[in-house]
């Protein structure tokens, strides 16, 4: 028997620290996907196990800050995209980081290769299909529950980031799902 | 996300392919790796002595009678062990229905083979650029799905 999985691996990388911290007996402050703020009244010993365990997963404690601000950044996209933030991406983005957006922008570029409002835009797409596949909803529904002024704008930027329409993603998943079915 | 490499692969017989894609892909400024295979079997053979660790994308050409790319998207894609790869699937001419069978089999990414060197290194910087962003984002490829 095959078990096929849904998970959004942001939120299963957060749970899998948390386990792991609280395991560890190791005091933190906060955590998400990218990030452990560990408390100070943590020692070097602990610090150090957490870093070798997480070696075995093939996982770095990352040291290279223009990687660290690449981290942040993301962290903030997707943190506004889950939250439905209605804020201009830049001005959101400088006044978290505390950096102008023009340097951010540059670094991001730099370690990525790619633009911060293409990252932006792919992430929210990919959110898009999260939410047509694991809640069903119709694209007129996710429009409006991402605060999109209207579908038509959500439409054109799913096929001008997917290459296909949301319709025809939707046929695909279907017959994904029927081939599964099929095979088992 | 200092030191790691794009592991790509391409299966294909034919030469011209080989040559443009490998060449193409070592222009992009994102650090690779590119293998080839000739033909999937020996292709498939590779991916049973090796242990996927790192990023491992998988370009197959749909248009080789002798590799028959469906076959081998169809052998990637029901063995469980393979569910991370990328799998980018192209064919000289688009074909809405093949293309919606490619993406139904798994196929992640698709892309009409350009006919202008201009427009191929645009598309082969695309392919290496997103897969780049969801290497180093962690995002799931579960629901990857793109027609460049």
């Amino acid at each position: 028997m095959i078990l096929y999985l849904k998970y959004d691996p942001h939120v299963t990388m957060e749970c899998f620290i948390k386990d792991l911290m609280r395991s560890m007996g190791v005091p933190y402050n906060k955590i998400s996907a990218f990030e452990i703020q560990v408390d100070p009244t943590a020692n070097v010993e602990q610090i150090n196990s957490i870093s070798q365990f997480l070696a075995n997963y093939n996982i770095e404690i990352n040291n290279d800050t223009k990687q660290q601000l690449v981290i942040q950044i993301k962290e903030h996209i997707i943190f506004m995209i889950k939250n439905n933030v209605n804020e201009k991406l830049s001005t959101f983005l400088s006044e978290k980081m505390d950096y102008s957006y023009r340097y951010l922008s540059m670094i991001f570029s730099e370690v990525t290769y790619s633009s911060i409002e293409n990252f932006y835009i792919f992430q929210k797409i990919e959110y898009v299909k999260r939410l047509a596949i694991s809640q069903n909803l119709t694209l007129t529904e996710i429009a409006y529950k991402l605060n999109y002024c209207n579908v038509a704008h959500l439409s054109r930027q799913f096929k001008k980031t997917t290459g296909l329409t949301f319709q025809e993603f939707q046929k695909i998943i279907v017959g994904r799902e029927k081939l599964k079915s099929k095979l088992q | 996300m200092g030191s790691e490499k794009l592991h790509f692969t391409l299966v294909s017989g034919d030469d011209r392919h080989k040559n443009d894609i490998i060449k193409g892909i070592s222009r992009v400024p994102i650090k690779t790796k590119m293998n080839h295979y000739d033909d999937c079997d020996t292709f498939t053979e590779f991916l049973k002595n090796i242990e996927i660790t790192s990023y491992h994308v998988v370009l197959i050409d749909m248009d080789d009678p002798i590799n028959v790319g469906m076959d081998c998207l169809k052998t990637i894609r029901r063995d469980s062990s393979y569910s991370d790869i990328v799998v980018i699937c192209y064919m000289r001419e688009e074909d809405k229905n093949r293309v919606e069978q490619i993406f139904v089999e798994g196929g992640n990414i698709f892309f009409s083979y350009p006919q202008t060197s201009a427009k191929f290194h645009e598309v082969l910087k695309e392919l290496v650029r997103i897969n780049w962003q969801i290497y180093t984002t962690g995002t799931s490829i579960q629901n990857l799905v793109l027609k460049l």
